[in-house]
């Protein structure tokens, strides 16, 4: 039999606020053990939560960005456990009424245009971090405990590992766009469960769902959903039934083991929680949330595609990077430069600067406006492709113009015909073995584009040359 | 609404609490007073609303703003059963 797998996420980004979300402890990954830590992340007795205003500013922009409705009053909900990096046994989280609602992000899997449902986003706190190799027993690192995160949950609409993937780098490549999170995995800025059921292909009712836990990265994603659709199948082919259970994925074994069955299913006990009040959006808020929010990636890889005919790869690639689309756009609305040439110079020789220097585009000192002048000095004849190459790194380094780098790297192309003809005449005259093998049919022309370009320094408009040596030899 | 004794067990042990014997029924006592509480509590008249948000104040928000007042030898030394390595200490935890 043929099985289809329905598959759901949750997927937890913290938030890049400086502080945390209801105390003013901060958030800066990698401190030493516990020094962002007060009474009130650290759960003492008396100790009153107050609510970042931050948070709620970028979970409702999250929501606006996926097409959820935000609900302009929602509250704050506790749900109750007991684990050692939870210092008041209960995690202040939403329930019943979360601030984002029925959204849907779009993405597209070889070259097809998909979409999940999100059922909602959540703000709520991050755990601690319990650390096993420091004593002879477990030690509990508070520093994350309260650290701002919003939980994302879908609808069961993806249908394979790879629609999973194409989702995952849609909600980080929009949450950097709105730069509400600093998405760098390897910090665990962004987490999922997983939940994978199987149904005979063309079925349209659920199959027991089991939960996957603990994984921290998109392939580590791809491959434990793989594995978990393969183990359904099993189960199911050897005619056993799956239980409904929640399994830990290991990326190291490449296997999930039981963590808990059905009966041990948690309990949370969820309530409002009396320590905090209400909060609400206002219009004013809503429209200083809404004006933030730039055009989204989809539509840029969209546009770049249909309007500036570039390839699914490089549509993806710039419209991946905000810095890199946006330096794109600014510099195709110039109206100056060609969209294609401004995009061949971010995909190639910016994009391998950034990746040499491991910089981000933003952290250096090249602007849209920056690069326009370049290749308008380039279309210009001023100087050449190659030329433009050199001037580059300075763009990227320092304050100056692309003239003023010119200036004094003395790349200025030389485009005089006379001068030219002069140093095309002289190149020949010294070499009258190549004019002779010219004249025996032999195609000697790039050796003496080579010559006359290294007697020009470099300066020599290529073309000119060209036109110059072919004129000249057919006089010989 | 009446609190049954399968109730009271399975809220023991989300509570990780051992409540045996006479302890068990004293508990069961208190807890099924407060259900009668709220119980009553339900029976009021409210008219028209039928928020489960209380919006009488809201907006107690903070600006994000970093301050921070305590070390870890304040704050969680004194407070810690077992403090090592600059955190507390607990029995070895792999779920």
């Amino acid at each position: 039999m043929k099985y289809e797998a329905v598959i759901g996420l949750e997927v937890h980004a913290e938030l890049s606020t400086e502080s945390k979300i209801f105390c003013s402890c901060s958030t800066k990954f990698g401190a030493p053990i516990n020094t962002h830590t007060c009474p009130v992340c650290t759960g003492m007795p008396g100790a009153l939560p107050v609510l970042n205003k931050q948070v709620v500013h970028y979970a409702a922009k999250m929501g606006l960005a996926t097409g959820c409705t935000v609900n302009r009053l929602c509250k704050s909900d506790r749900k109750n456990y007991f684990y050692p990096d939870l210092p008041k046994a209960y995690q202040i989280s939403q329930f019943d009424v979360p601030i984002c609602e029925n959204g849907e992000v779009f993405f597209y899997v070889d070259g097809v245009k998909k979409s999940c449902r999100l059922e909602r986003i959540h703000f709520e706190e991050d755990a601690g971090k319990l650390l096993h190799d420091e004593i002879d027993g477990t030690v509990v690192d508070f520093n994350r405990c309260g650290v701002p995160l919003i939980e994302m949950v879908t609808r069961p609409d993806l249908r394979s590992s790879a629609e999973a993937k194409e989702f995952l780098e849609m909600i980080k490549t929009t949450l950097s766009y709105l730069d509400i999170s600093d998405c760098k995995m390897e910090e665990g800025s962004i987490r999922c469960d997983i939940n994978v059921s199987i149904r005979p292909e063309g079925s349209t009712e659920l199959g027991t769902r089991v939960e996957m836990k603990n994984v921290n990265t998109f392939s580590g994603a791809v491959r434990a959903i793989d594995y978990e659709i393969a183990r359904q199948i099993d189960v199911v082919e050897h005619g056993g039934t799956i239980q409904q259970e929640t399994r830990r994925w290991d990326d190291v074994k490449l296997k999930n083991t039981v963590m808990r069955t059905k009966e041990d299913a948690q309990d949370y006990r969820y309530f409002p929680d009396p320590d905090l009040i209400a909060v609400e959006i206002d219009d004013a808020w809503m429209a200083q949330i809404e004006s933030e929010i730039p055009e989204l990636p989809i539509s840029r890889y969209e546009r770049y595609l249909n309007e500036y005919g570039m390839t699914a790869m490089e549509a993806r690639q710039l419209s991946d990077s905000f810095a890199k689309a946006s330096m794109l756009d600014e510099a195709a609305n110039s109206g100056k430069v060609k969209p294609k040439a401004a995009a061949n110079w971010i995909l190639s020789d910016i994009s391998k600067y950034l990746n040499d220097k491991q910089v981000e585009l933003q952290d250096t000192k090249l602007t849209a406006g920056k690069l326009v002048d370049l290749i308008v000095l380039i279309d210009k004849g001023t100087i050449s492709g190659a030329a433009g190459k050199k001037v580059l790194p300075a763009l990227f380094e320092t304050d100056e113009t692309a003239e003023q780098i010119v200036e004094r790297m003395g790349l200025k192309q030389v485009s005089d015909e006379g001068a030219i003809l002069a140093i095309v005449q002289d190149v020949l005259a010294k070499n009258e073995k190549a004019v002779a093998d010219f004249k025996a049919g032999k195609n000697v022309t790039g050796f003496l584009v080579g010559q006359c370009m290294k007697a020009s320094r470099g300066q020599g408009n290529p073309q000119i040359i060209n036109k110059l040596i072919a004129q000249e030899l057919q006089k010989r | 609404m009446a609190i049954t004794r399968q109730e009271m067990e399975h809220i023991a042990v989300l509570a990780r609490l051992d409540i045996a014997g006479e302890r068990f029924d004293r508990l069961a006592d208190d807890m099924q007073n407060i259900v009668g509480m709220v119980d009553k509590l339900q029976q009021l008249d409210l008219g028209d609303i039928t928020d489960v948000i209380n919006t009488e104040r809201k907006n107690a928000l903070r600006e994000d703003v970093v301050r921070q007042d305590y070390t870890p030898d304040e704050l969680i030394a004194p407070n810690a059963p077992d403090f090592q390595a600059g955190g507390v200490a607990v029995p070895r935890v792999v779920e």
